[in-house]
């Protein structure tokens, strides 16, 4: 017998024990799938969870870049402002600010910071000493 | 039709998918009921570890390193889950395992013949490729049709036949020419 012929011909495979019926096969992959629903179930929600994160992870990094370029900017605006030209700033406050932002008013009073923060924050001493002996 | 992998199912079951967990049962249990009733004699007691199996590989499914070789790792599982309820009947029993009487009693010689048979046939079939196992049993031991097969399995036919073809060439070259079965 040739090779093709005899990979035509089936193999006894009955040692193996009885074949199985459509319908007892059927309920044994059914019965394997309901003692399996919790735990596809719990991997299912997580995942979706994790989806989640991934597909918002873009937008909010985006808007943590800018939050973070928009407070740096804001805390090196004062310090050049200190320096003597805190009425360059006015065009970026707005125009409703503009007679606060006098030469003698820092920019980080118009903040409302006290100005004896700001001198520290500055590497000034601060403008009033607090109880010289 | 495409023929998912196992390393496709595998990773789609991680994250939840049903059916593609379905499918991969479906390609594997005829296998891993073999792989059973070589651990377990009693038939009921190998179907309840078959399906132990399954589930304990769901829940495990991180820990298969490699799922395009999901069935040896599907079926050291087996052997474990068998070993552990194997434990548990000796001490219930208290007596050693090999005194468990083995089914069909009356005729020990020939249930010897058909234990080596049996384990002749189930090495050669660990030999076999995921697919051409499950469309050999599907096949030769339960009867149904390479059209059956195919949806069963989801591979086309003509998958199924070259499957079944290369199958049977490799069981009967490990099982000794073309007089077995």
């Amino acid at each position: 017998m040739s090779a093709e012929q005899s990979s035509s011909e089936p193999i006894d495979l009955s040692a193996l024990g009885p074949s199985l019926s459509a319908n007892v096969f059927d309920a044994r992959i059914a019965a394997i799938m309901r003692a399996s629903a919790p735990e596809l179930e719990r991997r299912k929600s997580t995942s979706t969870l994790a989806l989640v994160v991934v597909q918002w992870r873009r937008p909010v990094l985006s808007f943590a870049g800018l939050a973070a370029a928009a407070a740096v900017a804001l805390f090196v605006m004062p310090s050049r402002g200190s320096t003597g030209d805190a009425s360059a700033l006015a065009p970026n406050v707005g125009s409703a600010t503009p007679t606060a932002l006098s030469d003698s008013a820092s920019v980080a009073e118009w903040l409302g910071v006290p100005s004896a923060y700001a001198g520290v924050v500055e590497g000034a001493s601060p403008s009033a000493p607090r109880s010289a002996p | 039709m495409t023929e998912a992998t196992d390393a496709d199912l595998v990773a789609r079951a991680r994250s939840g998918d049903a059916a593609a967990f379905e499918l991969l049962v479906r390609r594997h249990y005829r296998a891993t009921l073999v792989v059973a009733q070589q651990a377990m004699r009693d038939v009921q007691d190998a179907e309840d570890i078959t399906q132990d199996a399954f589930v304990r590989a769901l829940e495990r499914l991180e820990q298969c390193r490699d799922p395009a070789r999901f069935s040896s790792w599907l079926h050291q599982i087996v052997r474990n889950v068998a070993h552990d309820l194997r434990d548990k009947q000796r001490v219930r029993r208290a007596e050693p395992i090999d005194d468990v009487e083995p089914p069909g009693k009356s005729n020990p010689a020939k249930d010897a013949e058909n234990t080596e048979l049996r384990e002749r046939l189930s090495a050669a079939l660990d030999q076999l490729t995921t697919m051409q196992r499950t469309v050999l049993l599907l096949f030769d031991r339960d009867g149904l049709s390479h059209g059956e097969i195919s949806q069963r399995v989801g591979c086309s036919v003509g998958m199924s036949q070259q499957h079944l073809f290369a199958a049977r060439k490799t069981m009967r070259a490990l099982l000794g020419g073309p007089d077995v079965g």
